[in-house]
């Protein structure tokens, strides 16, 4: 099994897909223990054959619709208006955006490309630096995968066998605190460092201009109400809210604000099958990878490991929190996902740990790794808006990356804390 | 001539794929409608059929877009090294993961038709539909990633294309 991390390892530094590199690696270990690999087209098909991830194409194609359908800049704009008249109030306005746009795309980079895309030049245009602009959508575009609903959430419960609704819930708290302490954050360096350019407008005037950006961002502000409420209040699965988010998002862009044409839906339609098709392939794959994990006992010879280092699930905690950072700078996140979750989840469970709240401390981690070089989609897709070269990204994101490690650590030891208060 | 002929067949796969994903959209939602609306009638039900030809249809969606995948040079791997390295070092690398894709491609097909064989005396529990008309998305799939991967790396490497963008008929892929 060394031997397949190895190749593993090697295939991904000539750079082969990661999805092949995946199902390539376990093959010498199948081959080791005489398996025949007709099981590879067994375990690729079964892991993919499942309604609950048919979610992850509906969620991919509703973000899209509305980012076609120009619901973005009707939530930036009521954004501006929210935070506008506070210091660094354009840069937190990109953080409120995120929150919003997060809550009805499942990804966090069609969040990164739906924000970057009209907030970046705008802060420009507002005296902040476009390094420090572009940083800010990297870092507020991770809360993408941890407001619900969010894709990595959708693969980690199938993997885990856990409740998605559950899971769902849970990351609405760590949400909210990641995007505050990035609004506090952005605060004192705007004061300090003199960013962006203060607006002074009378109580009445804001009032008014609340009331018309409301208006013009109401009927998306319905989706997560339609999507979270019905799954929350147990009328949809994940899976149907998904799809009616689809057709309440086509309703709109075409129906209501005619900003999509029936003539645009099939590059819509053939951009979002093939985006889906990229992710769900590494599922497949990924999943042929942790079966030869198990094959040879790998989970329950590193859990006995880690168990004889600690089995205090603070310092087990901890442990993951730094392994898991590291990978998610080398490693896709569903790879990720699907790899890291039967290795880890059942150590955590015997450790006393709730496997919802480990499933969240998971893929906070592994939002974190979408933000950090060298792998990290959030980069790639701000410095392309921005047309910032990565190298010049990473010192502002500094900053940024200590506010968020201080939320991980918060969103792991806070909930174990309170548990052994109360 | 070999290019454009390679070139309509991925136009087609590429149209095939956003028409898969409008057929799963309203088979989902006839479920939902199924669901929601008859039980306001008093009638418990559900319609498996619509659910089990969905995720047919995923599976067929998802294989066929690899392979195009591989022709607009949108999968994802890393390029950590590739950036750094000087051009021939790179043409090396490139021309080692062609060979990796297509070996694995290979195989694909091997497997892939292996289980399509099975899967004729498998059905699907709903439909009765013969399982190897879900599997055999495998085989016809890899056939095509191997054929592309190959096209692009020759197309890539001895032919002087300066605008990649022409490929790149749209944005970069990965959800994440």
């Amino acid at each position: 099994m060394i031997i397949a991390l190895a190749l593993l390892i090697l295939l991904f530094l000539i750079g082969t897909p990661i999805a092949f590199g995946l199902g390539i690696a376990p093959l010498i270990a199948l081959e080791a223990r005489n398996i025949p690999l007709l099981i590879v087209p067994q375990i690729a098909f079964e892991a993919l054959d499942s309604f609950v991830l048919m979610a992850i194409p509906f969620f991919i194609l509703a973000g899209r619709l509305m980012q076609a359908g120009g619901v973005a800049k009707r939530l930036v704009d009521l954004a501006i208006v929210l935070t506008g008249w506070m210091r660094g109030g354009l840069a937190s306005a990109s953080v409120v955006t995120s929150m919003f746009f997060a809550t009805m795309s499942g990804s966090s980079s069609a969040t990164a490309a739906a924000v970057g895309t009209g907030l970046i030049p705008e802060m420009e245009r507002s005296r902040y630096p476009r390094p420090f602009a572009a940083a800010t959508i990297a870092a507020s575009a991770e809360l993408g995968a941890i407001i619900p609903p969010s894709v990595p959430m959708i693969v980690y419960a199938v993997v885990a066998g856990v409740s998605i609704t559950d899971l769902f819930i849970a990351g609405v708290v760590p949400g909210l605190l990641i995007g505050l302490s990035l609004i506090a954050f952005i605060y004192v360096i705007a004061m300090r460092r003199d960013y962006g350019v203060l607006t002074t407008q009378s109580v009445a005037e804001w009032a008014s201009d609340f009331r018309q950006a409301f208006k013009r961002a109401a009927l998306p502000l319905l989706i997560p109400v339609i999507v979270l409420g019905g799954i929350y209040g147990g009328i949809f699965t994940p899976t149907e809210a998904a799809v009616v988010s689809v057709f309440y998002a086509m309703v709109l862009g075409i129906g209501v604000y005619r900003t999509i044409g029936v003539g645009d839906l099939p590059k819509i339609l053939a951009d979002s099958a093939l985006t889906s098709a990229i992710v769900l392939i590494i599922v497949g794959f990924a999943s042929v990878f942790a079966y030869a994990l198990s094959i040879h006992q790998v989970p329950q010879t590193l859990a006995a490991q880690i168990i004889a280092i600690s089995s205090n699930p603070f310092v087990f905690l901890l442990m993951v929190n730094i392994v898991l950072l590291l990978v998610g700078m080398f490693i896709e996140t569903l790879a990720a996902v699907i790899v890291v979750t039967p290795i880890l989840a059942p150590i955590a469970v015997s450790l006393g740990i709730d496997p919802i709240h480990f499933g969240i401390v998971v893929i906070v981690n592994l939002a974190i790794g979408m933000v950090t070089p060298p792998v990290g989609v959030n980069l790639f897709i701000v410095s392309q808006i921005a047309d910032t070269p990565i190298e010049r990204l990473i010192k502002p994101l500094l900053g940024f990356m200590g506010v968020l490690v201080i939320d991980l650590l918060l969103i792991s030891y806070l909930p174990l804390v309170m548990g052994q208060l109360l | 001539m070999y290019f454009s002929v390679l070139g309509s067949v991925n136009h087609c796969v590429r149209l095939l794929i956003g028409l898969l994903l409008s057929i799963m959209c309203i088979l989902a939602l006839f479920q939902v409608i199924v669901r929601l609306g008859l039980s306001e009638l008093g009638i418990t039900t559900s319609a498996p059929w619509s659910e089990e030809l969905g995720r047919i249809m995923m599976i067929w969606m998802i294989f066929l877009g690899v392979a195009y995948a591989f022709r607009s040079g949108q999968m994802v791997a890393l390029r950590l090294l590739s950036d750094w390295l000087p051009r021939r070092i790179r043409v090396v690398m490139e021309g080692l993961v062609a060979i990796v894709v297509v070996g694995f491609a290979v195989l694909l097909i091997k497997v892939g038709v292996q289980i399509t064989e099975f899967g004729w005396l498998e059905k699907s529990p709903v439909l009765q539909i013969d399982k190897a008309y879900v599997y055999l998305a495998m085989p016809v799939s890899a056939a095509l990633m191997a054929v592309n991967a190959l096209s692009t790396f020759i197309e890539d490497t001895f032919f002087t294309r300066v605008d990649m963008s022409n490929r790149l008929d749209s944005e970069q892929g990965g959800v994440q």
